[in-house]
């Protein structure tokens, strides 16, 4: 991911990371993205929030999209003025169409015999500002952007 | 990476908590939903979950748990949360959960709220 192709945002620093898809390693990208949170200074909760969508996104991909070389790819791209975060998750799977993807719903998952899975995609967009989802039959690109709050007469 | 997930019973006459400790994933959830459905069968029926230390969770391990709040109502019993991360009780809002789970600052209201 180039520092400028998350849509309008900008950033000044990319990192990359790639890790086996294999169950747990999620907690390492999910760990880096944190401390990147923190360090361009967003706030611990916002830091929370990025870590745990993360999360999501890398568990989607080991379970959905393996490269052919069992891998996931990861991206960080950071920027400050104000302080932002955007993670890129890539896998190599058969792509899906987001706009398909029903909102899951707990009064239909509670009592029913529907699967309770499915959050993924729901936790992912209410815990970032914005989410990306770039999918084609040749895998899967998930961006998460996360940017400081700016206080009033602060910004 | 190793599973280091441990829950911690406090088995009660009517009611247990479950401390736990670690990532709750899928095997996670699934060790708690264990602990408690052993404990269904003798008649326990109201579990606190103190997660004060699983500041980490993911949306498998979620799901889980929600089988487990599925089976404990049937019953007529419930499930409570509590020591929760400020992102895993938004989380739990978010999925609808504060509807079927009760959820509590600590466990000092959760059992006040299980007494009243």
């Amino acid at each position: 991911m180039s520092p400028n192709d998350a849509g309008e945002y900008t950033f000044d620093r990319v990192e990359h990371m790639s890790i086996p898809a294999e169950p747990n390693r999620e907690l390492e990208v999910a760990e880096r993205a944190f401390e990147l949170a923190r360090g361009v200074g967003l706030g611990a909760d916002e830091a929370d929030e990025v870590r745990l969508a993360v999360i999501e996104a890398v568990i989607n991909a080991i379970e959905h999209g393996r490269n052919e070389q069992g891998r996931v790819q990861v991206s960080f791209s950071t920027g400050s003025r104000p302080a932002r975060l955007a993670v890129t998750v890539g896998d190599s799977g058969r792509g899906f169409d987001p706009s398909r993807v029903a909102a899951p719903n707990i009064a239909e998952k509670i009592g029913t015999n529907q699967r309770k899975r499915g959050w993924g995609l729901k936790l992912m967009r209410s815990l970032m500002d914005e989410v990306i989802v770039d999918s084609s039959a040749k895998g899967t690109r998930v961006t998460l952007i996360k940017q400081a709050k700016v206080l009033p007469g602060l910004g | 990476m190793p599973d280091n997930f441990e829950v911690i019973v406090q088995r009660e006459a009517t009611y247990a908590i479950l401390r736990t400790e670690g990532y709750i994933n899928n095997t996670g959830g699934e060790k708690i939903a264990r602990e408690c459905y052993k404990m269904l069968d003798d008649g326990i029926g109201v579990f606190i979950l103190n997660l004060a230390k699983s500041p980490i969770v993911n949306s498998v391990g979620i799901a889980v748990l929600i089988e487990l709040i599925e089976r404990v109502r049937e019953d007529g019993d419930k499930v409570i949360f509590c020591n929760c991360t400020p992102v895993i009780a938004k989380t739990f809002k978010i999925m609808g959960l504060t509807q079927y789970a009760e959820l509590y600052e600590n466990e000092k209201e959760a059992l006040a709220n299980i007494r009243s």
